[in-house]
């Protein structure tokens, strides 16, 4: 229940909420926690080479049970999620393999920018060009790409690519400053995190992540990046957020995920705090950076609760 | 104490009897043949009070009572009495040129104590004569009984028979100024009969003939043939669950589907919310209740009546696919007046003086909720829950230049804030919300019973809507501003000749909407969409700026033929509408590229035709079928979010019903449907939509149900009603999908409610509903995205699931006291009694593994206090 339950009688527009717990930071299972891609941002044709945190309860996978494809598939408006459901089902036209294994490598599809970009898609036969995809909230594009999990069971992960693609609707002018300016984006880098090596069970520890701060880019913290206000047709210039994801093999985190946002860029680190299991061994800790572009990082503790 | 009740027809409205009116001639008045003592209101006794209360009457060709309204009111409790009664009067049928037809009087009932009644054999007449041009009484006429008896008037223009043998009688009205003419009354033993006779004075300046004692034939309103439920002011008021809001009366009747809780939405047999209208005193209005849906945006003291027609209305009317919502105002009469309510949510106010012929009303409201909130909580609520802050006020300037002629300007205006902000550790979860909506209206309005016996409404308006609804959710942000100007005029004309009432009238609107959206092209999500409640928009941002002017005048025609000695009625009518529609963007912005517009000019010839039998006295049969168009919505029309081409939507409503009277108090209502609806925008299923039709004119609705009302009239202090709505409800989304449930298809609906006069000024009530879940489409797995870090879910069968049926029980105690300068009221309104965990939502935890509901409001005791004068 909201914890405003007691004044509930007097709300006439306040509903009860249940509690529902969120264990997405507790690995207990195999799981993949989150891509990297490499680079960061790519143009249609370009090599990248992706790879997966995957982890069990014992620790990072060096080789995953993993299988990647790009999905060439556009999705409706009335189709809901950020893919087609095409993608997401095992035997699918719309899927061009690329590798297998935690890291793997592979040519984004050439028409990347048509399929899942600015350009207009390729009309059928008799009609006008197709509508373009929207850019996300940094103007970006992505590539979807599918990867394949077998365990425990067979699920999927939706990772995507960000693809160099060209600026839709704006002037020949801000297109050429956009083409000469804009710099891609670079993955971050986690600099430290701060966590003691050994806690007692039960004791609630203070946690923080640290990544560089960022003058200009290209740079591994939050950088700054041209970007195309759709609102107000002009080049602006923003910078990114950071969001820090944690992940325990036990214990429980103040929260799952922390970091700074846009207006926030100025920091450098999130906090969070965890509190340990009541029984002692060992408990490995991830934490996952990513940028508001698409980049992630990641690193792994190794906590010793007494 | 005894009770008197006298009464007194004002002969104001009824036909030429001796004129040579191109509309024909009342060759026999009507007469009153079963007449029902009213209910002397238990508080109003109890205190001593006695009143007057003049009831204008319509009086169908049959002699039946079609309807009744107050035109000087005395006072809730007493104009409710008045009413009650009066709609069960049965009259011989007035006649014109020897034809049964229907005519309109004005009844007086006078409420009066006495403390001993003595057994008469004879009876009284008196009343008073008036110049019908000025109103003002005529002196030193004489009036002549058919037994010779003779009274003049004074300088009052009153007159008075003291004694009048029992029976039907003849009287001769003359005078200099006049040329005599006759009328005849019925007098009872032991009864007062008083009159009005307002005659024309002769035009001996002129040479013309000289006019007699006239009395008007005006056409009585063209009464809708199927599934209209009026409800007066005075009982929606008491209905618990409402809070004395006698809008909200509206979630009560039958074709209405439950909406969820704090939506304030409006779905009507299957209709979209946005597709059924609201109308006060002719003029649209574009929603009904304030934001959260806790108060309607009118003030409760200066409604009349509110009506519902789900589907197969007549021609007067367009523009819309579902449902119509009439909210007719108080006439303002000469009566001084005011009220002030306050409860938890609000305080309102209304005052009414009048002054002579001219009246003025001015109501006004504010809520106050988040203030009392911010005293009684150490945390800021409302940036937990959405707090509605609203405002809203009415002025209202009446001039009865005539006793047929009535002039109003009036003025509605209605603003509402509500922001909410959610702060998280997590900065993709900070969410923020606001809403800022407002509209006015206003008026001018003029209302004329004309010589020849035809009734000439007219109703101009113009008005602004705006709204701006914001959300921020992480980065992702979602923004819709849409500021609109509205005019319309709408003009009616409605005579009766012979067997025939012929209606006439023009329905013009223009809409100047300018719009900026920006956000998800999937948000705010639409009717159709697949979502998860809670769940972050999508993350793709597109923008655009429009604007939109729509426009339509609907001449349109109906007649109301009577037939078998007007125990048929068949009402054809058609509207004739074209539309036009001009959209400032074609396609999406692109550089410099200059804008280039699109106009649309839409013709729709729009065929109504109703009837209604009177198979007995007591039992009728109806039924209407007709075509119904609906212009895209202006937020529709974006070139990036929407698309500027869509046309006209179409409707096809049937409509088949029976309505028995069991007993001169309850009735029994039963009416099915079917409605078809083509043409409706709908995200385009494609994978490569063409640009600029992120929309597509494909989608088709279906919805067919019965519905049944059980009704107990209001009398000895007892109303109630129980309403049940079978129906469903369906979409396709595009001719080769599959067939869906509507997002707001409810199977069952069911709404009883009792209200119980208890005397001594108590009153208790209850309010039981039951409907069925909306649909939801069940996630049935995840699968995680690792860029947004975030799960998305994996849908089952689209709308394939339900809520949980919502069930819930109100109870309303309320105690009357009078005092020397008005009445005072204070109220219980307990809302879920049981305090039942009814499902308003589905929420799933982060990974979409596990399920839960999101609970309605516990038990919600709304105390209130009203004090009248």
């Amino acid at each position: 229940m909201v914890k405003h339950a007691s004044i509930a009688l007097l709300l006439a527009c306040t509903a009860c909420a249940p509690e529902l717990d969120d264990t997405t930071s507790l690995v207990d299972e195999p799981r993949l926690l989150a891509t990297r891609i490499e680079p960061a941002e790519a143009a249609p044709g370009a090599t990248v080479t992706t790879t997966a945190l995957w982890v069990t309860p014992t620790g990072t996978v060096v080789d995953a049970p993993l299988q990647w494809a790009f999905c060439t598939a556009r999705k409706s408006f009335s189709e809901p999620g950020p893919v087609a459901a095409a993608c997401l089902v095992e035997a699918s036209t719309d899927l061009v393999a690329y590798g297998t294994g935690t890291t793997a490598t592979g040519a984004v599809p050439a028409n990347a920018c048509r399929q899942f970009g600015p350009d207009a898609p390729d009309p059928k036969p008799g009609e006008a060009a197709g509508r373009p995809t929207d850019p996300d909230g940094t103007g970006g594009f992505y590539q979807p790409v599918r990867v394949r999990a077998d365990e425990p069971d067979v699920t999927y992960v939706l990772g995507q690519v960000r693809i160099r693609c060209g600026l839709p609707g704006a002037t020949p002018a801000q297109a050429t400053e956009f083409r000469t300016s804009y710099v891609v984006n670079t993955n971050p880098e986690l600099t430290e995190v701060t966590a003691p090596t050994t806690v007692r069970a039960g004791e609630t520890i203070d946690l923080a992540a640290h990544w560089p701060s960022c003058e200009s880019a290209p740079c591994a913290g939050s950088e700054p990046y041209l970007w195309f206000d759709p609102v107000a047709r002009q080049l602006a210039t923003r910078r990114e957020g950071m969001r820090v994801s944690w992940f325990a093999t036990a214990g429980s985190f103040s929260t799952g995920h922390t970091g700074a946002s846009e207006a926030e860029s100025t920091r450098t680190s999130a906090d969070n705090q965890w509190t340990a299991p009541t029984q002692p061994g060992e408990v490995l800790l991830w934490v996952v950076l990513r940028d508001d572009r698409g980049g992630a990082t990641w690193t792994t503790l190794h906590v010793v609760v007494q | 104490m005894k009770w008197l009740l006298s009464l007194l027809v004002l002969v104001v409205l009824a036909g030429h009897a001796f004129g040579q009116a191109p509309s024909g001639t009342l060759t026999k008045p009507p007469k009153l043949v079963t007449f029902v003592p009213a209910d002397y209101p238990a508080a109003e006794k109890e205190a001593g009070h006695e009143a007057r209360v003049v009831v204008q009457v319509d009086i169908g060709a049959d002699g039946k009572v079609t309807a009744a309204t107050v035109t000087t009111s005395a006072g809730q409790a007493f104009d409710d009495a008045a009413i009650a009664a009066v709609r069960q009067f049965v009259f011989t049928p007035a006649e014109i040129d020897g034809a049964p037809a229907p005519v309109r009087i004005l009844y007086e009932y006078e409420f009066k104590l006495e403390t001993k009644v003595e057994a008469k054999t004879t009876g009284e007449l008196a009343g008073t004569v008036r110049d019908r041009a000025t109103g003002k009484p005529l002196a030193h006429v004489t009036i002549t009984l058919d037994d010779g008896t003779t009274a003049v008037t004074d300088e009052r223009g009153a007159f008075a028979f003291p004694v009048v043998q029992p029976g039907t009688r003849t009287l001769t009205v003359s005078s200099s100024t006049i040329t005599a003419v006759q009328t005849q009354e019925t007098i009872a033993a032991g009864k007062r009969v008083e009159v009005v006779y307002d005659v024309s004075l002769a035009a001996t300046d002129t040479g013309e003939e000289a006019d007699d004692l006239e009395i008007v034939v005006t056409a009585p309103k063209i009464e809708r043939a199927t599934a209209s439920v009026a409800v007066a002011a005075g009982v929606a008021r008491r209905i618990p669950g409402t809070g004395g809001d006698v809008i909200k009366v509206v979630e009560s009747l039958p074709g209405v589907a439950r909406s969820a809780a704090g939506s304030g939405q409006l779905v009507v047999w299957g209709a979209s919310p946005d597709d059924t209208r609201v109308y006060v005193d002719g003029v649209r209005i574009p929603r009904l209740y304030h934001s959260g849906g806790l108060r309607s945006v009118l003030a409760a003291d200066l409604v009349k009546s509110i009506e519902l027609v789900p589907g197969g209305w007549g021609v007067e009317h367009g523009r819309s696919l579902g449902g119509l919502v009439d909210i007719q105002l108080l006439p303002l009469d000469d009566k001084n007046a005011g009220a002030v309510a306050i409860d938890a949510i609000d305080s309102a106010g209304t005052i009414r003086v009048a002054d002579g012929k001219l009246r003025i009303a001015a109501a006004a409201r504010r809520s106050h909720l988040g203030w009392l909130l911010d005293r009684v909580s150490d945390e800021d609520t409302g940036d937990l829950v959405p707090i509605p802050n609203y405002l809203d006020g009415q002025l209202r300037l009446a001039y009865q230049a005539s006793t047929r002629t009535r002039v109003e300007i009036a003025a509605l205006g209605v603003l509402d804030d509500v922001t909410r902000v959610v702060g998280s550790a997590d900065p993709a979860m900070t969410r923020s919300d606001s809403s800022h909506t407002g509209f006015w209206r206003t008026w001018t309005g003029l209302h004329r019973d004309t010589d020849d016996g035809a009734v000439v409404d007219v109703v101009v308006f113009g008005g602004r809507d705006h709204t701006k609804r914001a959300e921020q959710f992480g980065a992702r942000p979602t923004e819709l501003a849409v500021d609109a100007s509205v005019y319309g005029a709408r003009t009616s004309w409605r005579r009766t000749s012979g067997r025939f009432v012929v209606a006439l009238g023009i329905d013009a609107e223009l809409f100047d909407a300018t719009l900026s959206r920006h956000g998800a092209i999937t948000m705010p999500a639409r009717e159709g969409d697949i979502r998860v409640f809670g769940q972050p928009p999508p993350d793709q941002l597109a923008a655009d700026n429009w604007n939109v002017v729509s426009a339509s005048a609907a001449p349109y025609a109906q007649v109301d033929v009577g037939l078998w000695n007007d125990r048929l009625h068949v009402v054809p009518g058609v509207r004739f509408e074209p539309f036009f529609v001009s959209v400032s963007r074609r396609t999406p912005i692109a550089g410099t590229t200059p804008a280039v517009g699109l106009f649309g000019e839409y013709t729709t010839l729009q065929p109504r035709l109703a009837a209604r039998l009177d198979v007995t006295s007591r039992v009728k049969l109806m039924a209407a079928a007709g075509r119904y168009s609906q212009p895209p919505q202006a937020e529709d029309l974006s070139a990036v979010f929407g698309n500027p081409t869509l046309p006209i939507s179409n409707a096809t409503h049937l409509v088949a019903g029976i309505a028995i009277k069991w007993t001169s108090l309850l009735s029994t209502e039963i009416t099915g449907f079917a409605t078809r609806s083509a043409e409706l925008a709908v995200r385009s299923p494609s994978t490569a939509p063409r640009l600029a039709q992120a929309l597509e004119p494909i989608g088709e609705g279906a919805a067919t149900g019965v519905q049944a009302l059980v009704r107990r009239e209001l009398a000895s202090g007892v109303f109630g009603w129980i309403s049940y709505t079978l129906s469903r409800a369906t979409r396709t989304d595009a001719p080769d999908m599959t067939t869906r449930l509507f997002d707001y298809d409810q199977t069952h609906v069911l709404t009883a409610l009792l209200s119980w006069d208890l005397g001594r000024g108590v009153e208790i009530g209850t309010r039981f509903r039951y409907a069925s879940g909306a649909p939801r489409t069940a996630v049935v797995g995840s699968y995680f995205d690792s860029r947004t870090d975030q799960f998305q879910p994996m849908f089952g069968e689209h709308n394939g699931d339900r809520l949980p049926a919502f069930v819930q029980l109100d109870a309303r105690v309320s105690k009357r006291f009078h005092a020397e300068h008005g009445e005072g009221e204070i109220y219980l309104d307990l809302q879920n009694v049981t305090d039942r965990e009814n499902a308003e939502e589905v929420v799933y935890s982060t990974d979409f593994t596990t399920r839960s509901t999101i609970h309605g409001l516990p038990i919600l005791p709304v105390v209130g206090a009203r004090w009248s004068w």
